[in-house]
């Protein structure tokens, strides 16, 4: 059945209500995982998008501002993996130079950035969340536990791993297609 | 650089990048501008009219309607202050702002359409989407503004009445 306008003004007050208390935190999710603005809002307009087909309600889950930070990661991160899909046209010699590690350090914080970026993109989802819950949004191991629906003793291990694995990765000398 | 000797804390403390709350405000204004394009104004066309949507051009009498006082008047209001560029939702911002509490978007909606049969508030279309209704802007008329004026002379006269009684 096609709603009537009144209804739909009522879903767009719904949505512009969620949209406004949740943005930044979703934002910041999204702009952790791909580190620009543009791919950022394209990861934050089609999440809110999904969440209007979904139905969302902030009442369905327990920690939303949690919730929405995770999903923005995810969707920044399946985004990002389509895009590499398409984009794998690079030379082999520009594959080493963007992974070069004296190049790295010679281009300073932004070839950090994209090292650590790369870097991450490589850890497990899960392990990946729980860093960025931890380092971006400063949930405690409880905060994460409760969320995930872990104890706090695995969510510590998987925290300690996800950094060891990190230390590792960005050690590395990459291996092209590694991840692929 | 061995894994030993990194201090990965610092490295995401250094290195992750972070958006700052204006850069996430400015990125979320974008965002919802598109989402509102792609979402809620084309498909305005395909809604079902409200049965209670009064025929703008209907040179009836307005009938008698029954309307919570205190939300009548804060709409009133709402409409009054955004001086002729409130559209239904930022009227119903405006009205959630003015009373502190959610209010029913679809009733606020509803309640601007009857006032406008009561020639309490006039609404003209958008120039660029003449026929999306959620898309008109309100204006209070004369009429409008003397019930408004009453209303507030009537609030503040029960205020007093209360003061004395205390």
């Amino acid at each position: 059945m096609k709603p009537t306008v009144a209804q739909q003004i009522g879903m767009k007050q719904q949505f512009e209500r969620l949209f406004a208390k949740y943005q930044r935190v979703v934002y910041c999710g999204v702009y952790s995982v791909t580190g620009n603005t543009p791919d950022a809002e394209d990861a934050m307009q089609s999440l809110f998008l999904k969440l209007i087909d979904q139905g969302f309600s902030e009442d369905s889950v327990r920690d939303p501002a949690g919730y929405l930070f995770r999903a923005g990661a995810n969707e920044a991160r399946q985004m990002h993996r389509a895009q590499e899909r398409r984009s794998r046209n690079h030379t082999d010699d520009e594959v080493g130079l963007l992974r070069d590690p004296a190049t790295d350090r010679n281009r300073g914080a932004e070839a950090m950035r994209e090292r650590l970026l790369e870097a991450m993109d490589r850890l497990d989802p899960e392990q990946a969340d729980i860093l960025l819950l931890s380092v971006e949004r400063g949930y405690s191991d409880a905060e994460i536990a409760d969320l995930l629906g872990k104890t706090r003793g695995a969510v510590a291990m998987a925290l300690h791993r996800a950094k060891e694995r990190l230390k590792g990765l960005m050690c590395d000398e990459p291996k092209w297609g590694e991840n692929q | 650089m061995k894994p030993n000797d990194m201090d990965i804390d610092e490295i995401l403390k250094r290195y992750l990048p972070r958006a700052t709350p204006e850069e996430a405000d400015a990125a979320g204004e974008r965002v919802l501008k598109r989402i509102r394009a792609l979402r809620f104004s084309h498909e305005r066309s395909e809604c079902k009219p409200d049965r209670a949507q009064p025929s703008i051009n209907a040179g009836e009498e307005p009938k008698a309607i029954w309307l919570p006082a205190r939300m009548n008047m804060t709409i009133l209001a709402a409409v009054d202050e955004l001086q002729g560029r409130g559209d239904p939702m930022r009227i119903i911002l405006k009205v959630e702002e003015l009373m502190e509490e959610m209010v029913s978007g679809s009733a606020v909606f509803l309640i601007l359409l009857m006032m406008e049969r009561m020639e309490l508030v006039t609404s003209s279309p958008d120039p660029s989407e003449p026929g999306e209704l959620d898309k008109r802007t309100f204006q209070i008329t004369a009429s409008g503004r003397e019930t408004l004026a009453a209303a507030r002379a009537a609030a503040a006269r029960r205020a007093g009445l209360l003061e004395d009684f205390a």
